[in-house]
């Protein structure tokens, strides 16, 4: 028997499932090699605390904190409105929100469109204010003077 | 009170039956989340999130497996989310400590990486054990604590997870193989305890 077969059969050894015979030569190697024994004596005593861990008993006070967790929980769906409500208001807040939300856009895009139309009239009356009077258009003499260069 | 009454209270929220749920089932929802999260006040915290997703989630329970397997089940969940979120927070953890030592110009102790505490023998072996575990796939986790910590039969395991007995087996097995091989990786890196 090698090491390897002590490295694989761990568990195997601890939990008294090895065959009788395959359990004695394993308990022969571990008197002879002494990095195997090292192994299983380490092995054991980290699992053991598997042991310890199950006999953890849990804080007696814990019941009455899941009582009254649950208790404010039914106090808080108490408290919210009926779901079926919910499932009716819910739709039509949303269409209400919607509908008041397409009138302000309309507003909003009709109160542009006039503008732009005063705006246009504005033009339309300087324009014939200059005509009547003669004033001429504004010229760039600038521009003039450079392009005449 | 049998288990129909029991989801019938508790469907339409009688008190009764809610302290009968608590009373016969909270001891068993913390000890198994304790087994996965290795921390038992954040397991009795875990235990209120299970007795309040049971409470919800009553009215959806289909009775194709007992009460008792799905309230397992829940646990299980619970108990994985938790580690998942913790794996995340650690990550961070390390990470900033990590970025804190290099920024100060100091050496980076490499046991800052590891999660051991070499100051009290037996609470570093409670920690060996639960990374070992904690570092098995998660289904073979969940098949190796079930039947190692709350020595459940296979059929009882292969039940809760949803799984063929053969497959329990082999992912038992599978997780008793990787612990051997985590442990004696340990023991040749770290050394030994009885020198």
């Amino acid at each position: 028997m090698d090491c390897s077969f002590i490295h694989n059969n761990l568990f195997a050894y601890q939990e008294i499932q090895l065959p009788e015979r395959e359990k004695k030569e394993f308990e022969d190697h571990l008197h002879a090699c002494e990095e195997c024994d090292r192994i299983v004596s380490d092995f054991q005593s980290v699992t053991s605390f598997i042991d310890e861990k199950k006999s953890a008993e849990p804080n007696p006070f814990t019941r009455t904190r899941i009582l009254q967790k649950i208790e404010s929980q039914m106090e808080c769906a108490r408290a919210l409105p009926n779901p079926f409500f919910l499932k009716i208001l819910h739709p039509i807040s949303v269409s209400f929100l919607l509908l008041i939300a397409v009138i302000i856009g309309f507003s909003i895009v009709k109160q542009g469109e006039s503008e732009i139309f005063e705006n246009i009239n504005h033009q339309n009356e300087i324009q014939t204010m200059k005509s009547a009077l003669n004033i001429p258009d504004f010229i760039d003499e600038d521009k003039t003077f450079f392009d005449n260069y | 009170m049998t288990e129909q009454q029991l989801i019938d209270g508790l469907i339409v929220q009688n008190k009764d039956a809610i302290e009968y749920l608590v009373n016969n089932y909270q001891k068993k929802v913390i000890k198994t989340a304790y087994y996965f999260i290795a921390n038992m006040e954040d397991a009795e915290d875990l235990s209120q999130e299970v007795f309040l997703e049971i409470f919800k989630s009553i009215s959806r329970y289909k009775r194709n497996a007992s009460l008792y397997t799905w309230i397992y089940r829940i646990t299980v969940n619970k108990s994985l989310d938790h580690l998942r979120r913790q794996k995340k927070r650690n990550i961070l953890q390390t990470v900033g400590s990590f970025l804190r030592v290099s920024s100060d110009g100091t050496k980076r102790d490499d046991n800052t990486l590891t999660t051991v505490d070499t100051r009290n023998e037996d609470k570093e072996k409670r920690k060996i054990l639960d990374n070992a575990v904690n570092s098995l796939p998660e289904n073979q986790k969940i098949a190796f604590i079930l039947n190692k910590y709350e020595e459940m039969a296979y059929k009882e395991i292969a039940e809760i997870m949803n799984l063929s007995l053969s497959s329990v087996e082999s992912l038992i097995h599978r997780a008793k193989l990787n612990l051997q091989k985590k442990l004696l990786n340990y023991f040749s890196e770290y050394g030994t305890y009885n020198k």
